[in-house]
């Protein structure tokens, strides 16, 4: 991937744009782990055992993640995890809108009043998924990995 | 190239274990932290055994840590049939509750119910503490693709009420 100015400021701007997105989703799902759980029964994708271990340590991953990436910390990892996550966030989706689940979406906010699933959230998503695929490929390209 | 597979490998297993143990410890330090394994009840719909998750924090006095158990109430919340809650709606002898939202309330609802739209309210903004523990409860919600008069049930049930039912086919069927 070319190096020049464009895909540098670029580059920051997305990485400021998903931490600080990330960041800010986790907050209230750390906050109240509770009723994330009850956001991720509804998905009915996970056995019930495992609603709360999910809801404890999915939040943290996001915060962790959005803090390395504002950080510029082990971007090249970071960004493909994020990557692997929100593809994993669009197929979550995609699913529960074909079982026709009419439910809370759980993105960024735990209010009742907050948003349902709906493709307008899916190509969120999906841009989430292209700048995070885009901070890989040019942070792989440019940087020496070191130990 | 397979070095550099490697080092984002150990890297991403880094981030995931550090996400984790903060996770944990923040959740056993939280006042809304809770257990890592979520309970349940088992409730019989229709003759068939389903789990429904109980969401409740560490900090909740109905948890009893020691034992990890609930002090559940006297009976378990379970489903009434239409006839049955007609007779106690002819006979006055229990408290309807319609779980549905305020604007389904207003075009519609069994006569004396009580409106409690859990959507709109958390379960901490209601009180009823005009009944008594061992009044009988039926509450109930638009059909059976709704949830909310289980939730409700299950949610009074803890809270101590001895008697509660859920009508499951709601107002549709009523």
């Amino acid at each position: 991937m070319k190096n020049n100015k464009f895909t540098l400021i670029a580059a920051y701007a997305v990485r400021f744009i998903l931490g600080f997105l990330f960041l800010y989703a986790s907050i209230d799902k750390m906050i109240n782990p509770a009723r994330f759980a009850e956001v991720v029964y509804h998905y009915r994708v996970l056995p019930i055992e495992l609603l709360n271990i999910v809801a404890i340590l999915v939040p943290w991953v996001e915060a962790v993640l959005g803090v390395t990436l504002l950080l510029g910390i082990w971007i090249e990892t970071t960004a493909l995890i994020l990557s692997c996550v929100t593809l994993f966030f669009i197929v979550l989706m995609i699913s529960a809108i074909a079982r026709g689940l009419n439910i809370e979406c759980g993105c960024f906010s735990l209010d009742p009043e907050g948003s349902l699933i709906s493709w307008k959230r899916i190509i969120e998503d999906v841009f989430m998924f292209i700048g995070s695929l885009f901070l890989f490929f040019r942070a792989v390209s440019s940087t020496q990995l070191k130990r | 190239m397979q070095r550099e597979f490697l080092i984002i490998l150990s890297r991403a297993i880094k981030i995931v274990v550090l996400s984790c143990v903060i996770a944990l410890v923040f959740n056993s330090l939280s006042p809304k932290g809770i257990p890592l394994i979520t309970r349940y009840r088992r409730v019989t719909v229709r003759g068939n055994e389903i789990k429904v998750p109980i969401f409740i924090v560490n900090s909740d006095k109905k948890f009893d840590k020691g034992n990890r158990q609930f002090n559940f109430a006297m009976h378990p919340a379970e489903e009434i049939s239409l006839n049955d809650a007609f007779k106690c709606f002819a006979k006055g002898t229990a408290v309807f509750i319609d779980t549905r939202s305020s604007e389904k309330y207003r075009l519609g609802h069994i006569p004396g119910a009580i409106s409690i739209p859990i959507e709109e309210l958390s379960f901490e903004e209601f009180s009823l503490e005009n009944l008594g523990l061992d009044q009988k409860i039926i509450t109930y919600c638009d059909g059976e693709e709704c949830s909310q008069s289980v939730d409700l049930a299950l949610y009074l049930e803890e809270a101590g009420f001895f008697d509660v039912y859920f009508f499951l086919s709601g107002w549709q069927e009523w």
